[in-house]
């Protein structure tokens, strides 16, 4: 479902630019506000002024601003724009002159434009004065490597500057980061920090601390309104503040309720210590723990023994190796190239495509956070960076695509959809196939699944890069995983006429994020076949085969003829073959006469 | 023919969906079951080791430690193999996750390719090929 939430909001955009379309799709407010500026009358004259909205324009400028919809009310008119670098233009003009009075100008997008410039009016975003205070502050607090934080909404220096202590003002407003950015600037090796007495009772104030202070090894928060367990989640949860040594939670409620129900505070100490791991301080009484002298986070767990080594690229015969690198270097050449609508002829014309997005629950959820919250959260940049939208608007997952009626639309069927519809959509791509380390083919020949032709089955894994129009870093790298069902070009199709050898009956693909080449990589030793890069006059083979040109048609057909009257497998049928110097009936005859010291495993089952 | 393999579309669907189920939970947790999917003709191929038929794999995967799966994204494709007009043909299916062994610290990976075919005999289907890589 995550996922159907995302596609719906990929599909709004009709441009290239991600991030700023969510806000397209609905209107911004903009309104405007006046001062009275020293008793002067004529606010309403001005609001009212038809010049006004001209005016706004032209100093919004070089942002194109519209403005739509006004709406007048005593001192104040507001207007729609339609994204929010409009809005942005407008909001950095709040303060300019017209007609002599002051205009104020707020949004209601004030929450997304957030760290992108302040308004300069707003005391409670993070002008210059304000920073100033709060250095002006920690100064006068710190001493040796300790912040003594203690009752700020009664420090005449926080009062003088107008600044809120954390907890105050909860929510976007809350000064708690700018607190401890601001610290953390100045006393970066700070351990010790107590906030004691300023009246908190939500730690999510503070709970850039453990940003912050990732170090911080004391902290008190005595004399707080703390009343839950759950509240020291937010600065100790999920490896948070992992060096904490020395905790305070002396007249808390949560200790405090503890004490009145039970007479003492041994339940509250079991629950904060487990809460808290590292301590061994609380509320200046020791914790004791047993140890064992272990700690399974330090042990490097190997890797297990697998019962077989991992193999490089697999080729069932000589024959497919040619056949599918060949076919590999010419797809991914034409569709890399601006050719990439002839990939028509490739597909049958009754093919079948489709592509899925194979990324885990949580990098969805991200990733659907980010595109409709328009959020830049700086420590996504992978994620963000790497553009997903033509994928997940047609991404066929099963996982998460549950309606009949989505995944039959979002199989795209026969060649010309399968251009049309979704190969054309993707952006220009690079595959490299130059360094066959980053690329693992497994592919074999099968007869008996269609009901009259042998076909290759191929899956390719492998990477490539992404290059998009727009203000996306470039480029983008994805791993793909995608697998292929060939069969041979019938001799009258236009793709065997510009020399392809096989058309495409089926390809799937899956992109996920790039995660490198490592884990196809054989292990030392083990007969590695020659990947994608098609060397000249060089057939490898894993079997020990040694023919250097490949097979022919008449060679192929002559094995697929041994193996029908012999009922051998088909690469022992080229092998008798070649031992025979390719004389057919000689092979039938060699083959008869040794059946009886052939291994079983030679022959077809059934 | 794009007509009839539309037909397919849903019934692949469903037995894809039905599959995914079905199979990595026999592999974590009875995998000798598995060979009640698998026959002496599949063709299987483990990180580029080829196994011809469920004799040779299932030795194998008794070897191979204790797994657990995690399956992130399948699709399937109706293929255009059926003989008989109405009845479903073979369908091919990829799916793509992660699976941890036994006590390795982090989990690996994954992208496997299956075949999945009618068996003439009893008309269920079964692995007629099965392609897996770490990746």
């Amino acid at each position: 479902m995550a996922e159907e939430a995302v596609e719906e909001v990929a599909q709004e955009t009709t441009s290239t630019t991600i991030g700023k379309e969510m806000v397209r799709a609905s209107a911004v407010m903009v309104p405007l506000s006046m001062v009275q500026n020293s008793g002067q009358n004529g606010a309403q004259d001005v609001i009212n002024d038809p010049g006004l909205s001209a005016f706004l324009c032209r100093r919004a400028q070089p942002t194109l601003v519209n403005l739509t919809n006004p709406m007048f009310r005593n001192d104040t008119v507001s207007y729609h724009v339609g994204d929010l670098d409009q809005a942005k233009a407008l909001r950095d003009l709040s303060g300019i002159r017209f007609n002599t009075h002051k205009l104020v100008i707020t949004t209601s997008a004030g929450a997304a434009l957030d760290g992108q410039g302040g308004d300069r009016q707003d005391k409670t975003q993070y002008n210059n004065a304000a920073i100033e205070t709060v250095r002006a502050y920690l100064h006068s607090c710190h001493n040796d490597g300790f912040l003594k934080m203690e009752r700020m909404a009664a420090d005449p220096i926080l009062l003088q500057g107008r600044v809120a202590p954390p907890g105050q003002n909860p929510g976007r407003h809350d000064t708690g980061a700018l607190f401890f950015k601001t610290a953390a600037q100045y006393f970066p090796d700070a351990s010790t920090i107590s906030l004691a007495h300023n009246g908190l009772s939500s730690l999510q104030s503070i709970s850039s601390l453990s940003q912050y202070f990732p170090n911080l090894r004391n902290l008190s928060l005595k004399g707080n309104n703390i009343s839950s367990y759950e509240e020291l989640w937010h600065i100790c949860g999920d490896g948070k503040l992992p060096f904490l040594k020395e905790l305070i939670l002396d007249d808390n409620p949560v200790r405090d309720k503890e004490i009145l129900a039970h007479g003492n505070d041994a339940d509250y100490r079991s629950k904060v210590t487990e809460l808290i791991k590292s301590i061994t301080l609380l509320d200046k009484v020791n914790v004791f723990r047993m140890s064992f002298g272990v700690n399974l986070d330090n042990i490097p767990l190997g890797k297990v023994a697998l019962p077989v080594p991992i193999r490089g690229n697999y080729f069932g015969e000589p024959d497919t190796h040619a056949t599918v690198l060949e076919f590999l270097t010419s797809y991914f050449g034409l569709f890399d190239s601006d050719e990439r609508v002839n990939l028509g002829y490739v597909y049958k014309p009754d093919a079948v495509f489709s592509c899925t997005v194979a990324l885990p629950e949580e990098s969805l959820n991200r990733l659907q956070q980010q595109l409709n919250g328009g959020q830049r959260n700086q420590n996504d940049t992978a994620l963000q960076r790497s553009v997903w939208s033509e994928y997940l608007a047609r991404s066929r997952n099963f996982e998460t695509v549950k309606e009949p009626s989505s995944r039959e639309t979002r199989l795209f069927m026969g060649n010309e959809a399968i251009v049309l519809q979704a190969l054309l959509n993707f952006p220009k791509t690079v595959h490299d196939l130059s360094d066959d380390s980053k690329i693992c083919v497994d592919a074999w020949q099968t007869r008996g699944l269609l009901p009259t032709e042998t076909c290759i089955f191929a899956s390719v894994h492998g990477e490539f890069e992404e290059y998009r129009p727009g203000p996306v870093p470039n480029p983008a790298r994805k791993s793909f995983d995608r697998t292929f069902i060939l069969t041979p070009a019938p001799a009258d199709s236009f793709a065997a006429q510009n020399g392809w050898k096989c058309v495409i009956v089926s390809d799937q693909l899956m992109v996920r994020e790039y995660n490198g080449y490592q884990a196809w990589k054989p292990e030392p030793g083990v007969n590695v076949v020659p990947g994608v890069r098609v060397a000249n006059n060089q057939a490898p083979s894993p079997i020990a085969l040694n023919h250097p040109d490949g097979l022919s048609m008449e060679q192929h057909a002559a094995a697929d003829e041994l193996m029908r009257v012999s009922g051998l497998v088909y690469q022992y049928a080229v092998q008798a073959l070649m031992t025979n110097g390719w004389d057919l009936n000689r092979a039938i005859a060699a083959v008869q006469a040794s059946r009886d010291t052939l291994p079983p495993h030679v022959w077809h089952l059934g | 023919m794009a007509n009839s393999l539309k037909g397919h579309v849903d019934t692949s669907s469903k037995g894809a969906d039905a599959f995914v189920g079905i199979y990595y939970q026999l592999f974590d947790t009875q995998r000798p079951v598995l060979n009640r999917v698998y026959r002496d003709t599949s063709a299987i191929l483990w990180n580029g080791n080829a196994f011809s038929g469920i004799g040779p794999f299932s030795e194998f995967y008794n070897k191979l430690s204790s797994s657990e799966h995690t399956v992130n994204a399948y699709d399937c494709h109706p293929l255009p193999t059926s003989t008989a007009p109405g009845t479903p043909g073979s369908m091919i299916l990829n799916v793509s996750g992660t699976v941890k062994y036994s006590n390795e610290a982090s989990a690996r990976h994954f992208s496997q390719s299956f075949i999945l075919s009618p068996d003439p005999t009893n008309g269920s289907f079964y692995v007629w090929s099965d392609c897996f890589r770490f990746v």
